[in-house]
């Protein structure tokens, strides 16, 4: 469960100040499926990487399934993105000189799982994907919407509760995205958190809950029917 | 995460930049190349010198002519140098009885030759003390007589490379041979004994040491060398010998005296100084080395900043993103010290067989030193760039440092 309480976040940018997130309280429990959009600048991702635990509040407080997580020191951050969070980001970033599958592996080996077991886990994250003959393939050689497949594979390999999705349909054409969305809906009806940042009006549609901000600030937040 | 993930994760990384990598580690291995590569003839000669002057004995005292100037005074003030003569030998014998042995020397080259069968040869002129004092032996018949030091006979003793070369398989004692025009009677062959003070024993003639000295038309002998029972008693002789040289030679020191201690110390001395001319090469061209690795990790610092915001994004700990690009610039450098260190076991491996004879392995020690101070080096000059990945902000470098 997410809970942020009265949160801010202020950036000074050459003496002034800039309200990213201005009093933000919101609260999502576990399982849903929660779409944010509003326009550019409205302090999306900045609520996004918030919940993700890559940022702390300038003020108000956060808490993930029960633990404050504003005063964890780095290391314990790390831990908490490690095993409660899976990234899946606009651009992939999957890392160029490996294959699929270690890529996919990544964050077992950051977690000192053996080689071997963390490639058998890894090769079955990619097969839940959809790209089983893909493991030896280097991002470049795939095309964009199989690249996030892989990027989801990876993002889900440590079982985390909360999938944080930053415009993962932003760089893909359309038939793609909806394969995207699919399987990311997929995955939040096993039962696990997912919330995804969007300009698609379509794709924001399709949330159980949508979001939408303007000015660091939310403009409305309410439940609708989903797909 | 676990050491070996963490090697391949590095290895992955840097074998995308063969070239990149390739230059960076050449400064580690030229320095440790020269650690080698040098410690390894410094201790070749260090074997080799003792080896030489362990054969001279410690209680031996060898007097050289001409003075070697260690105190810095003005060379050629001192007045001419006389000539170490036999007279001088006769005196020393006279006046200090407790000497055990004492042998001029005297030395020259002549042709040598038997039959149809001649060569160059180095010839040594000395006395019956000779053989005692550097406790030859012989093969064949005796070595050369006790006679008045003024009394030089036309006979010799020869090694025993001479005695195959000249006579094969006949025996030589009773012969008589050509040294230029003289003709001399072989009286002895000496047992095979090799290489010792910088002569080879097996390959001379010797004779009486007036006849030498008659025979190349000189006046100074080479040097005069003396034994005493104890080595304890070297020290006393010393001075003594000095003072009645000085006396004899008008008041001037002219001679220089030469013992196995003296020699050591002196040899050990320079070693030393040769060792910290190099430990200060090594360290240079290490650093410079290290220099270089930790501009190249900078740039694939700067390169891979959103690797590293994925990485962290990833649940990566500061310290693992440290641990990654640290471990990249020590296999960068550990890479530069083993080729380093294979290069140099390879030149050196040509030329012990250029040069037979000359032991040049390389200490192990130096070899271990050698790469474990290149990881230090990586270690060392990787800690900044690795710092400054571990501190990137996830979200910045995520963007890609473009905020
Ligand atoms: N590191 C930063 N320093 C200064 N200002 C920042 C920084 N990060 C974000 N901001 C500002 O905070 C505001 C919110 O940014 P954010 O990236 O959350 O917007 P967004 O809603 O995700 O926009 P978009 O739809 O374009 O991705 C913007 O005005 C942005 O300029
Ligand atoms: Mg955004």
């Amino acid at each position: 469960m997410i809970r942020l309480t009265d949160v801010s976040r202020v950036y000074t940018v050459g003496g002034q100040e800039l309200r990213a997130l201005d009093h933000i309280n919101l609260t999502i429990q576990t399982g849903e499926y929660v779409s944010i959009m509003g326009p550019s600048g409205s302090g999306k991702s900045t609520l996004l990487n918030m919940l993700g635990c890559l940022d702390r509040p300038s003020s108000g407080t956060y808490e993930l399934d029960g633990q404050q997580v504003g005063n964890l020191s780095e290391s314990e951050l790390a831990k908490v993105r490690r095993y409660r969070i899976g990234f899946v980001f606009q651009s992939f970033h999957l890392i160029k000189r490996l294959p699929a599958l270690e890529n996919i592996a990544l964050p077992l080996i950051l977690d000192g799982v053996p080689h071997d077991q963390a490639r058998d886990r890894a090769r079955a994250a990619l097969d839940s994907v959809g790209l089983l003959k893909r493991e030896h393939h280097r991002p470049n050689q795939m095309s964009g919407g199989e690249q996030q497949r892989i990027a989801i594979a990876r993002a889900i390999i440590m079982d985390p509760s909360h999938l944080l999705a930053d415009e993962p349909t932003g760089n893909l054409d359309t038939k793609s995205g909806t394969g995207i969305v699919d399987l990311l809906e997929d995955l939040n009806k096993r039962g696990k958190t997912l919330i995804v940042v969007t300009h698609d009006p379509e794709m924001g549609k399709r949330a159980k809950r949508a979001v939408r901000m303007v000015d660091g600030r939310f403009a409305s937040d309410s439940a609708q029917g989903g797909a | 995460m676990r050491a070996r993930a963490v090697f391949r994760f590095s290895i992955q990384a840097l074998s995308g930049h063969g070239l990149r990598t390739g230059l960076s580690l050449i400064g580690i291995a030229i320095g440790v190349l020269a650690v080698v590569v040098l410690t390894a003839i410094g201790e070749g000669a260090r074997r080799y010198v003792i080896a030489e002057f362990a054969t001279m004995g410690n209680n031996v005292l060898i007097v050289v002519p001409g003075k070697v100037e260690t105190t810095g005074g003005m060379p050629g003030m001192g007045g001419t140098e006389n000539d170490l003569t036999l007279e001088d030998t006769l005196s020393i014998q006279r006046s200090l009885p407790s000497i055990r042995h004492i042998a001029p020397i005297a030395t020259g080259t002549e042709r040598v030759s038997f039959g149809s069968l001649s060569r160059d040869i180095a010839v040594i002129g000395t006395t019956s003390e000779f053989f005692p004092l550097r406790q030859l032996e012989m093969a064949y018949g005796q070595f050369l007589p006790v006679e008045d030091l003024d009394r030089g006979s036309q006979v010799c003793v020869i090694g025993s490379k001479v005695q195959a070369e000249l006579f094969a398989n006949q025996p030589a004692v009773g012969q008589v041979i050509r040294l230029g025009a003289y003709r001399f009677r072989v009286i002895g062959v000496l047992a095979k004994h090799g290489k010792s003070l910088g002569l080879d024993i097996d390959d001379v003639v010797i004779i009486p040491a007036v006849t030498c000295l008659k025979m190349f038309n000189k006046t100074s002998l080479f040097r005069i060398m003396i034994s005493m029972d104890q080595s304890a008693e070297i020290e006393w002789l010393k001075p003594q010998v000095l003072n009645l040289l000085i006396d004899r030679h008008d008041g001037v020191e002219d001679v220089t005296l030469i013992t196995q201690d003296a020699m050591m110390t002196t040899f050990t001395s320079i070693l030393a100084m040769l060792t910290a001319v190099l430990v200060g090469i090594a360290a240079i061209s290490l650093t410079v080395a290290g220099i270089g690795i930790m501009n190249v990790m900078l740039v694939t610092v700067s390169e891979r900043t959103q690797e590293v915001g994925l990485l962290k994004a990833l649940g990566a700990t500061g310290k693992q993103v440290l641990m990654l690009f640290l471990s990249e610039a020590i296999v960068i450098s550990l890479a530069g010290g083993l080729s380093g260190l294979m290069i140099g076991y390879g030149l050196l491996a040509l030329f012990m067989r250029l040069v037979p004879g000359f032991d040049v392995s390389p200490p192990t020690w130096a070899a271990i030193t050698a790469v474990l101070v290149s990881v230090l080096v990586g270690g060392i000059f990787g800690v900044m760039p690795a710092r400054k990945a571990a501190r990137l902000d996830p979200i910045d470098s995520l963007a890609g440092g473009q905020r």
